[in-house]
């Protein structure tokens, strides 16, 4: 699992080691390499590696460097692993007081095989004692390995993923709507570790001014659960900031890397479905599966500077096994065309994937080669600013998801934003906490033409207001209201919308069209526009940039009926087949439709078809990236000259270099 | 390493996968409805989206319903269940104790799903003569040969994998006797073999006599009991031609 800029395995295919026998590994991994496979993924459940006598993982270690294949080994407990209870250690699991809790004080269950388990606390200091233990174990196991075999090591991937933060949330809240209702474990563990995360956090200077009382504002009880969102993210980044350096300490050879991994089957959401077809015994809910992979796509956590890429998870056991073929196909090109075009992929049972038919798989084959060439991706062009990536944005985040579907992107943190080239429009959630160092690096984000919209929210530290009141007077503003009332201020070529909450802040009725009305001027504002409008809402469209211009739009038909409708565009355009494109035979500009803003098309039951579109303008869009590409290359150079050039001074204001 | 409870593999050879299924084939199963109160909290048919009814009253979706007929369940009800599964060993158990709870709280409603014909076998009377711990050997022959194990202990399936006969060594694995021994040996309890092509197990899975598919297997020799034991045929044969 790669990083965005190096996404070279879309498709990985799962081979767990513990699953094969030693006797027959070999012939499994001869059989795959015939198959054209040279890189598989495969987890490291805990509870195998303390209970390993066999040295069943070195044998395989040793099996794929005979092989000069690669792998990628997945270290962070997870769910949906073939092993009993996800590979966690029993005794960890038995104690009460290591089990997580969500946020209606019930346990966390996952309801797939080997067996339905409650998930940790991974805030209970017990279970980070023995998880520490174990990453030491294997960062110590690498480095024998490294020493004494490096030939072995070179293949090897160590990946850290996003473990269980995500799955911490309540499943009749999440049945509701997949990311509804506040995440987070709220387990007495995770209770005591609170209190001192608030006591501590809000010591820092800046919270007490102008007087060291003023602190005491911040820990107030109607401030609970905006903290509680702050304190689950800063866990969950700790977690993984400390999983990264045990297996770091000595293993240097081996190349580490972050990545979300999702598990649609085991998701909370997904919960009353299993229970269901538990008790029917009838196949899985695949609408329910296909929805959740629409939400999931727009959750972007942080690995370290970089995103983490997200994958999902397709098990060979779970509710996507019990799909018929159709379904299958369809979930699996789904997950490529979202996670796969935004620098992550798909991880599938191996068995599962060979399952499919030959035809398929070429096909997603040529798909993931494309976006493996970086010759299409998935850009975010708006971005919503949450104190907790797991938990329920505001009333507009429901909106702009509605209006840019997987092109939105919900973050948690503002250095991300600040190393996003893409996204012209961020909205910040109204529970967000200002800074002055957040209310600097936003209001600077926003030059080059881009749109930021912050709340009008007592949640401003002194320092923050004062920051916000030095920036907001230097430019031009006005008051307008519009759906929401907002103070509309230019900053240089950027905007900055300051926005009244509406009271109230349900999503329904008079207050929900006050928020569209508002997301209305903020899309328009920004230049963001939906490229085309289809006739049939039961359809949806993921559009996919491509490297050599124009888009590639992938019309999703998730129903088992045909349907027939039309795609409708602002200005006329031309289209032609992208699935030829995959094959590389074809050239987009040899099956060209005549150009024309309408196109009638039918879409096969669980059909995906790809279009390569022509002629779309978003000039909007593109001067603002033009813009910010031409800033970003003005500073890169400054900054290459001033390490090269001693004496070097960057000119200030409106000096050129030539007078 | 072996798994004790292979999911995997036991889905494979007691449920065998649906491939292709066409909508239309699932269209009268039950639609299951999750109610908090008077809320639907979440509602699931097969071959069906009805994420429309999720966030609906309960009035409203009785009043809306379709072909299907609707099956109610209360939410506290099934997170209690949840909740009590976890005492239970492995997936297997959970789900059967899953069903035996849905069973019990709708006991005019006819059974939804539906148990390979030997587990149902081994759950029924059957329990009160077999010994209290014993094993289950199945070879079925193919292309390629699957192995699989199933490990009854006082009525409960404890265990079920493919065994690891490799330590056998190549002649004595040709032989059905020696893998029995070994493996009676290994789990220390007593095994019956069952070697067949996996034609009859496809043909006993689809019959809707399965009992008397396997005796009148055994009785042409196309399916080898080792050891051959003449009270299990006795009850083979009680259940498939007296029906008990």
């Amino acid at each position: 699992m790669r990083g965005r800029d190096v996404n070279q395995q879309p498709i990985q295919l799962l081979v767990n080691y513990w699953e094969v026998r030693p006797t027959l590994m070999a012939a499994r991994l001869d059989e795959l390499l015939r198959l054209g496979v040279t890189h598989v993924a495969s987890f490291v459940p805990w509870q195998a590696v303390e209970s390993d006598i066999s040295h069943a993982l070195p044998r395989f270690l040793e099996s794929l460097a005979d092989r000069k294949m690669t792998v990628s080994l997945i270290l962070s407990p997870e769910v949906g692993v073939n092993f009993p209870n996800s590979g966690i250690p029993k005794d960890v699991l038995s104690k009460p007081e290591t089990a997580a809790r969500h946020c209606e004080n019930g346990p966390v269950l996952v309801h797939l095989p080997p067996n339905v388990f409650a998930l940790p606390s991974l805030m209970s200091p017990e279970f980070t004692k023995r998880f520490h233990n174990f990453l030491s174990r294997i960062d110590n196991f690498l480095a024998d390995l490294g020493r004494n075999q490096p030939d072995i090591l070179a293949g090897v991937t160590v990946v850290l993923t996003g473990s269980f933060w995500k799955y911490y949330r309540s499943a009749r809240q999440s049945s509701l709507s997949a990311f509804g209702g506040a995440a987070g474990d709220y387990s007495g563990a995770s209770g005591v570790a609170f209190r001192q995360y608030i006591d501590l956090f809000f010591a820092q200077k800046e919270f007490a001014d102008p007087h060291p009382s003023s602190s005491n504002r911040w820990k107030t009880r109607a401030l609970e659960e905006v903290n509680r969102r702050y304190f689950f993210q800063q866990s969950e980044d700790v977690f993984k900031g400390r999983s990264m350096q045990f297996v770091q300490r000595k293993a240097l050879p081996v190349k580490v890397n972050q990545a979300e991994l999702f598990t649609p089957e085991a998701d909370p959401s997904f919960a009353y479905s299993n229970l269901f077809q538990l008790i029917s015994g009838a196949g899985a809910d695949f609408s329910r599966l296909s929805r959740l992979l629409d939400e999931s796509v727009t959750r972007s956590s942080d690995g370290g500077e970089n995103p983490s890429p997200s994958y999902v998870h397709w098990t060979g056991f779970g509710g996507f096994c019990a799909l018929a073929d159709a379904e299958k196909q369809f979930l699996i090109l789904k997950s490529l065309i979202l996670m796969g075009g935004s620098g992550g992929g798909v991880l599938i049972d191996h068995d599962e994937w060979f399952s499919l038919s030959q035809p398929f798989r070429a096909r997603v084959e040529g798909l993931a080669r494309m976006i493996s060439n970086r010759h299409l991706s998935l850009r975010s062009r708006a971005l919503y600013l949450a104190p907790h990536l797991w938990s329920a944005p505001g009333v507009l985040w429901g909106e702009l998801f509605n209006r840019l579907g997987p092109s939105a992107r919900v973050i948690s943190s503002v250095d991300r934003v600040v190393r996003d080239p893409e996204s012209t429009l961020l909205i910040v959630d109204p529970t967000f906490i200002f800074t002055k160092e957040a209310v600097s690096k936003l209001t600077h984000w926003v030059r080059g033409g881009r749109v930021l919209a912050i709340p009008r929210s007592p949640l401003y530290t002194e320092a923050a207001r004062t920051e916000l009141e030095q920036v907001l007077s230097r430019g031009k503003s006005m008051e307008i209201t519009l759906g929401v009332s907002y103070r509309l201020q230019t900053i240089g070529d950027g905007r900055i919308l300051l926005y009244d909450l509406p009271e109230g802040v349900s999503g329904q009725g008079e207050v929900l069209r006050s928020w569209q009305v508002f997301l209305n001027s903020l899309l328009s504002l920004s230049g963001i526009e939906n490229y085309c409008a289809v006739s049939d809402g039961r359809l949806k469209v993921i559009p996919l940039e491509q490297a050599r211009g124009g888009v590639g739009l992938f019309v999703v038909n998730g129903t088992n009926r045909p349907i027939s409708a039309s795609l409708v565009f602002r200005e006329e355009v031309s289209i032609s087949d992208l699935a030829l494109v995959f094959t590389g035979k074809v050239l987009p500009s040899q099956v060209q439709a005549v150009p024309s803003t309408q196109f009638e098309f039918d879409v096969p039951p669980y059909g995906v078809l790809p279009i390569a579109v022509e002629g779309i303008s978003r000039e909007r869009e593109e001067s603002v990236l033009a813009a910010l590409s031409s800033d970003s290359l003005d500073a890169s150079i400054a900054r290459a000259a001033f390490n090269e050039l001693p004496g070097y001074r960057p000119m200030e204001g409106d000096q050129t270099p030539w007078n | 390493m072996e798994l004790i409870c292979d999911w995997k593999g036991f889905q494979s050879i007691f449920y065998p996968r649906r491939r292709n299924q066409s909508p239309g084939r699932s269209a009268l199963s039950p639609a299951y409805v999750l109610a908090d109160d008077d809320c639907v909290v979440a509602a699931f048919a097969e071959n069906e989206d009805l994420s429309d009814w999720t966030g609906a009253s309960l009035k409203e979706v009785t009043s809306e319903r379709n072909h299907r007929p609707l099956v109610t369940l209360q939410r506290k009800d099934v997170e209690s269940w949840s909740s009590e599964l976890l005492a239970s060993p492995h997936f297997y158990e959970q789900v059967e104790f899953l069903r035996a709870k849905f069973m019990a709280s709708a006991p005019e409603m006819e059974a939804p799903f539906s148990r390979h014909f030997l587990l149902e076998g081994l759950h029924s009377w059957w329990g009160k003569i077999l010994p209290s711990s014993y094993g289950l050997f199945f070879r079925i022959e193919a292309q390629s040969t699957q192995d699989f194990l199933v490990i009854v202990q006082r009525g409960i399936v404890s265990g079920f994998h493919e065994p690891d006969l490799s330590t056998l060594g190549f002649e004595r694995q040709r032989s059905h006797l020696e893998i029995v021994k070994y493996l009676s040996e290994k789990y220390l309890v007593p095994v019956q073999g069952v070697f067949l092509p996996s034609s009859e197990w496809a043909d006993w899975i689809e019959s809707e006599h399965p009992w008397r598919e396997v005796a009148q297997s055994v009785r042409a020799n196309r399916v080898k009991l080792v050891p051959f034991r003449w009270s299990l045929m006795t009850l083979v044969a009680s259940r498939a031609f007296l029906g008990i």
